[in-house]
């Protein structure tokens, strides 16, 4: 059903998303939630991309496909998304606004129409050959989906592999089709389609190392790509799971991975840091040791590139709790010991002794690179490429193409990680959407709701479905006995298995039995509700049930997993697990979430680069914004810098941001201005400001928070105690004022990581690596004779930054690494500081007398932090804010209504922030765009009979949701409680407080629980 | 065909016999070599050792005695003479100064016209008239082709025929003539060269680490193209093997060898039975003699 808004746009209210990854999928659901139709172009058969490879991702050690899957099936049944598989654009005219773009697709030869999933001609097809997705370690068929859980589930013909197409025999897979879904006839189609904005989110190649014959890729059996690893190590992989080596199948104890093979090579390969892989070696390090513990991992780097939020936090562990051995030395040659298919690597000690060690493995952390075809690329979308063939952005403008409407995201616009590239997808939703403002709704679709049918009273009839999740639970589990065990259970109509209970074509199947049993009631025993409750709520939503009507069996996280070695009692176990889900269910009631009217403005807190750009932003989409500061200017941490790293002048951007905000008709700025007090929730927060003693009341639908971090002031190496010795940001303010002493200076000296990854604050500052080298260069631009020295621990260059690493040494810049055991000594002499320590590397002294000493100090976020007190947010250790989910939701907290944008959440450097503060923005519009915001279900609900308004609760609960009222009944004074349904989070506090059985949690009722612990304890 | 030819040192003293198995399976591929006239030692990596300037003039003066020939490509069997003498002419050609400087001693200067190749790269060239002319299939040899550290290392911006890393032309050539050559890990590794002659106990525990590996791996002989990896492998044989305790022995060919017996030759002709360590033996079993 079409809105059709009778508003007079020239503008298209729909966007072209090219790439179906993570990033492109992440715009496409901001997007598509906040009223733009999204039309997803992808050239492979099933949408994913990298991150569908994965196993487990770092550093939650999450699974990658349980992460994905729920996003790609949300994505598939969103009625806002049209999803182009097998597709490529060939051709882009128009201009912003209004974009044609023809679309070539290429035919699959099974008809999406009918095809179930069912995977029998899969199954049942001769043809063999090697899987590009288990990156050779397997075979495919020629009709074929990219994995089991892909979307659109419907299987592909390899025309150049099929024994039809190329010799007119077989026809297997038409045979078994029971769906009559093949279609020999299908051809190659051209659409075209009309869009507001374009976003490219292509992704990246792998480097291949098999042109670096030396490292042995190709040649020796037991050398294997990283990814190739990622597939060993999955449970749906080539060997289940089971970690062992390609040549021989045997199980490796000594696994060795080499770092940065084709990056940081400018002469061979690449000449850019891929970013990723020093996390990623060591996640699968630590993975493979959790698959088997006797295997010795050892991890040969340059430099630990470990600089993102609680990255450092992951290699201490991989040190400390999984024994991880790192060694810092490159590996230049892979040889092979022929009768035993062993590895043979030589480096260098630290004392430059050469060794000699034997692996039974060997991972090379292989790098990304531009796609192969990326100059033709660039030239149907008309976007300019840099020296790389990445496509060209800005400084300040981190996913805009040279083409006004066209933008970029994810590892296209530079190597990158899953939160980086999520919060890029968020952005760039925000920056289409900032364009077609105006036409937003024009091409929405309204879905439909499905009815929902009446249960009460009915009996109920309840569906258990178990999953074999691949190998994951079944591995362990007896599924077979599990199904059984469930079809005697008092109630269960119909319990069936699953091979992946999180495909779109289990969805269906679950809908087709409730529609076909009448089911009333649905358990899933699967995995962690916390990955896929919403997926299944959905799907009883789309078949009429109520959502609440469902419980989950978590038989994977807290059983298979954790049992693997005792199978029997595992499986037990599981029939318990199953037997309480279904228990609970019996009794399991409808609920309805409460609707809350939506304020349709913002309050942006902080106003530095971050929140600006978040204000921007949604005043720019039409959303009234307020922006308190706190010091009686904007511009935050960038008042104090000088250039990009790019070299653009930052005062010059930040003076253009602050005309822009103070421009803006629909940005209120307050300067001055503190938050006293918080209250509300989302759709309707209430907040107080004060300025300058004078208060007042906003009242505002979404909040975001861009509060910043500060630069921390040492209080080693005599900072303070001589004007010789200064921070960074000091340095910067000399080179913006153009100090003249700054070009006469005989030798300065950068020590990096003060206050920075030490046992305090076991943390990265992520930006003063790039910073320092910046400024080195421009010390040796002022006077090339200067003596420019950088003492560092590892050099944090990442991504294309490690450009500037190179031109700093072929400046003559001298890096010199130091020890964090052995102190550097600070002498004040008349002459100059006389600095001296202990190189590692050189395994002696150093003395350099400086002219002046650079501390490359820490980012720290605030001690107090009254905004996190006044809304009840969490923060870590280091005070920094703890965001929903790591990985997938890193700029929303789990209170609604509520965002994080740039150094508050962590420290990262100037394109980041803008981009983080976009995504903010775009994140709180998917909630601003509506009328209506939706609150929980699970809500405390006082029992008025038994309440006596003791008030012991009222204490208890965390979020201050409930309040005690007093009423007259019968002539006496009748003490209750009352809950704020939006405030309140369903943590059960108050219930197992309350000892009058005054008050329950929706879903979770007192009897609900005995039901379970009763099952709990049965005898299976 | 007439192409211009540079034996060096080495294949006029101690690796004579590779002068001739040069000139001999070339002619019988249509290539008729002119050795060119007045040569002088190309500096081998003694030269740069204690003269920079030294390294790059002594072989300029045979490419200027080379470009003066009139023509158009020169073939160097010994890999150092190759590598000396096409650095060289890179850096000529990339510094006119310098060109100027060398040419101005020189009565046959420098033009950088001619091409240089290895003896790889003819032979490559040739494959086809090799293959017609072939009467003799190499079946049952199977050896390990050791290209030594100088025949594909030069600066990155020397462009190389080859794979730097994994050289693959003996093994195409072998491969044509039904050999069986066999994938190692030393294939570009450091004989000990000179050190033969005065760290003896560092070289040799380098010849034992290349033997041991292509014993491993099941090869019955090396095939070379450098006349010093030759010499040690062959002529020290015996005693880095008595020295690291290693029973076995390996034949060390020439790729000439294998070439000129593909194309009928015999032991006499191609002198192979000059070689220390016995070959006869390996080819009369696999009937390749």
């Amino acid at each position: 059903m079409n809105n059709k808004l009778s508003i007079n746009t020239a503008k298209q209210g729909s966007v072209l998303i090219v790439g179906g990854g993570i990033g492109g999928m992440q715009a496409a659901l901001d997007l598509a939630n906040s009223g733009f139709n999204v039309q997803m172009v992808h050239k492979d058969s099933g949408i994913g991309g990298t991150m569908a490879m994965l196993d487990k991702t770092f550093p939650t050690g999450d699974c990658s496909m349980c992460m994905i899957s729920p996003k790609m099936v949300e994505l598939s049944r969103h009625i806002n998304i049209d999803m182009h598989t097998l597709a490529q654009v060939v051709s882009v005219e128009g201009k912003p606004g209004d974009f044609k773009v023809k679309i070539k697709l290429m035919p699959r030869y099974v008809d999406p129409e009918k095809c179930t999933g069912c995977g029998i001609c899969e199954e049942k097809c001769p043809k063999k050959l090697t899987s590009e997705y288990e990156q050779g370690l397997t075979v495919r068929k020629a009709i074929y989906s990219l994995f089991p859980q892909a979307l659109p589930n419907t299987r592909v013909i390899d025309r150049d592999n099929c024994i039809y197409f190329q010799k007119g025999k077989c026809k297997v897979c038409e045979k078994f089709c029971t769906a009559n879904a093949i279609l020999w006839e299908d051809t190659e189609k051209e659409i075209e389609l009309n869009v507001g904005a374009i976003i490219l989110s292509p992704g990246l190649e792998r480097y291949n190392p098999v042109i670096r014959p030396e490292l042995g890729f190709g040649r020796w059996p037991n050398v294997v790509t990283s990814i190739q690893f990622e597939r060993i190590l999955s449970a749906s992989g080539p060997y289940q799971g089971t970690v062992m080596r390609p040549g021989d199948k045997k199980h490796p104890k000594k696994v060795a991975w080499i770092q940065c093979v084709g990056s940081r090579d400018f002469n061979n390969a690449n000449p850019w840091c891929s970013s990723v892989c020093c996390m990623y070696a060591t996640k699968q390090a630590m993975i493979a040791k959790d698959h088997d513990p006797d295997i010795e991992p050892a991890i040969f780097y340059i430099d630990m590139r470990t600089f993102g939020k609680d990255f450092d936090k992951y290699v201490t562990r991989a040190q400390e709790d999984y024994g991880v051995r790192y060694q810092r030395a490159l590996i230049s040659m892979v040889r092979e010991e022929p009768d035993t298919g062993n590895l043979i690597l030589r480096y260098a000690e630290q004392d430059g002794k050469l060794s000699t060690e034997t692996f039974d493995m060997v991972v090379l952390s292989i790098g990304f690179q531009p796609h192969s075809d990326a100059v033709e690329f660039s030239k149907i979308f008309g976007i300019e490429l840099d020296k790389d063939l990445f496509a060209k952005t800005g400084s300040f403008t981190p996913v805009e193409t040279s083409r006004p409407g066209i933008y970029v995201t994810g590892i296209y616009q530079g190597p990158k990680d899953i939160p980086e590239t999520v919060m890029q997808g968020s952005a760039v939703a925000g920056k289409a959407m900032e364009l077609l403002n105006e036409a937003r709704g024009t091409k929405a679709r309204i879905k439909e709701i499905v009815p929902e049918r009446d249960v009460k009273n009915e009996d109920p009839r309840i569906g258990v479905f178990v999953c074999h999740c691949g190998f994951n639970i079944a591995g362990t589990i007896d599924i077979q006995a599990a199904v059984e065990h469930a079809k005697s259970l008092p109630n269960v109509t119909h319990a069936d298995d699953f091979l992946f209970a999180c495909s779109k074509d289990s969805q269906d199947k679950i809908k087709e039995m409730i529609e076909t049993d009448k089911l009333n009631r649905i358990v899933v025993a699967a995995c962690s509700p916390r990955t896929h409750e919403v997926l299944f709520q959905k799907t009883l939503q789309d078949a009429g049930i109520n959502k609440y009507l469902f419980e989950m069996a978590n038989i994977r996280n807290q059983c298979s997993w954790v049992h693997s070695a005792h199978k029997q009692d595992a499986s037990k176990k599981a029939k318990n697990l199953i037997q309480m889900a279904v228990s609970k269910a019996s009794l399991l009631e409808p609920l309805y979430e409460q609707e809350m009217a939506m304020n349709r403005s913002a309050l942006v807190i902080g106003g530095g680069l971050a929140g600006m750009t978040a204000a921007k932003n949604l005043a720019d989409q039409g959303y009234h914004t307020y922006l308190i500061e706190k010091t009686s200017a904007l511009g935050g941490q960038a008042l104090h810098l000088y250039k990009t790293w790019q070299g653009d002048d930052v005062s010059k951007y930040v003076a253009e941001c602050i005309h822009g905000i103070n421009s803006s008709p629909n940005i209120d700025v307050l300067l001055n201005t503190r938050l006293k007090k918080a209250d509300g929730f989302v759709g309707n927060f209430q907040s107080i400001v004060e300025t300058k003693d004078k208060e007042q009341q906003i009242e505002h639908g979404v909040t975001i928070i861009a509060t910043g971090a500060t630069e921390y002031k040492p209080d080693q190496y005599l900072y303070g105690k001589d004007p010789r010795i200064l921070t960074a940001l000091e340095l910067d303010r000399k080179l913006i004022d153009k100090d003249d002493s700054l070009k006469d200076m005989n030798t300065a000296v950068f020590i990096q990581c003060v206050g920075s990854r030490n046992n305090e604050n076991p943390y990265c500052s992520k930006v003063c690596c790039t910073h320092a080298v910046q400024n080195a260069i421009e010390l040796k631009t002022l006077n090339s004779k200067m003596f420019v020295f950088i003492l560092y621990r590892d050099i944090r260059t990442f991504g294309r930054r490690e450009e500037l690493y190179r031109e700093a040494r072929e400046k003559g810049v001298i890096f010199i690494r130091y020890d964090v055991d052995n102190e550097i000594n600070i002498n004040p002499g008349k002459t100059g500081l006389e600095i001296n320590f202990i190189s590692p590397d050189l395994q002696q002294g150093v003395k350099i007398n400086a002219n002046m000493l650079v501390l490359s100090t820490a980012m720290r976020a605030p001690q107090e932090n009254p905004i996190a007190q006044l809304f009840k947010l969490p923060i870590n250790k280091e005070g920094f804010f703890i965001e929903a989910h790591v990985k997938l939701r890193p700029m929303d907290f789990s209170a609604a209504g509520i965002f994080v944008c740039g150094l508050a959440h962590s420290p990262k450097p100037i394109d980041e922030s803008i981009a983080q503060g976009l995504g903010a923005a775009s994140r709180a519009v998917t909630l601003l765009s509506k009328k209506k915001a939706f609150g929980s279900a699970i809500v405390s609900k006082p029992v008025d009979e038994n309440c006596d308004g003791c008030a012991f609760c009222i204490d208890t609960c965390p979020f201050k949701a409930l309040t005690l009222l007093e009423y007259m009944r019968n002539g006496e004074v009748k003490k209750t409680v009352e809950t704020n349904e939006a405030l309140c989070e369903g943590c059960g506090s108050c219930m197992a407080t309350c000892p009058k059985l005054g008050i329950f949690v929706s879903g979770f009722t007192i009897d609900q629980l005995n039901a379970q612990v009763e099952a709990a304890l049965e005898i299976v | 065909m007439e192409i211009a030819y540079y034996p060096g040192c080495s294949l006029h003293s101690s690796s004579a016999l590779y002068d001739l198995q040069t000139r001999l399976v070339l002619k019988k591929l249509g290539i008729n070599l002119n050795e060119i006239s007045d040569w002088n030692c190309c500096g081998a990596t003694s030269a740069g050792k204690i003269d920079d300037f030294l390294a790059v003039i002594m072989p300029a003066r045979n490419l200027g005695i080379a470009d003066a020939s009139g023509f158009s490509e020169m073939v160097i069997p010994c890999s150092a003479c190759y590598s000396k003498t096409l650095m060289a002419q890179k850096l000529l050609e990339n510094d006119q100064g310098l060109k100027n400087k060398i040419n101005a001693e020189f009565s046959k200067k420098v033009t950088g016209s001619i091409k240089i190749s290895s003896i790889l790269e003819v032979l490559l060239a040739n494959l086809n008239e090799l293959t017609g002319e072939a009467n003799k299939k190499l079946i049952g040899l199977k050896p390990v082709c050791y290209y030594g550290c100088m025949l594909t290392r030069f600066p990155y911006d020397l462009p190389v025929s080859d794979n730097v890393e994994n050289p693959q032309g003996m093994e195409t050539i072998l491969k044509t003539l039904d050999a069986n050559p066999i994938d190692w890990s030393y294939k570009t590794d450091c004989c000990g060269a000179s050190a033969s002659v005065n760290d003896e106990e560092m070289a040799f525990s380098l010849m034992s680490k290349i033997m041991q590996d292509a014993l491993a791996r099941g090869a019955n002989c090396f095939v070379v193209t450098c006349p010093l990896c030759q010499l040690n492998m062959d002529a020290y044989q015996d005693k880095f093997c008595e020295k690291h305790g290693i029973d076995k022995r390996l034949p060390v060919f020439f790729i000439t060898e294998c070439v000129g017996l593909a194309l009928g030759m015999g032991i006499k002709e191609l002198q192979i039975d000059r070689h220390f360590i016995d070959g006869e033996g390996l080819l009369k079993e696999l009937n390749i003699l």
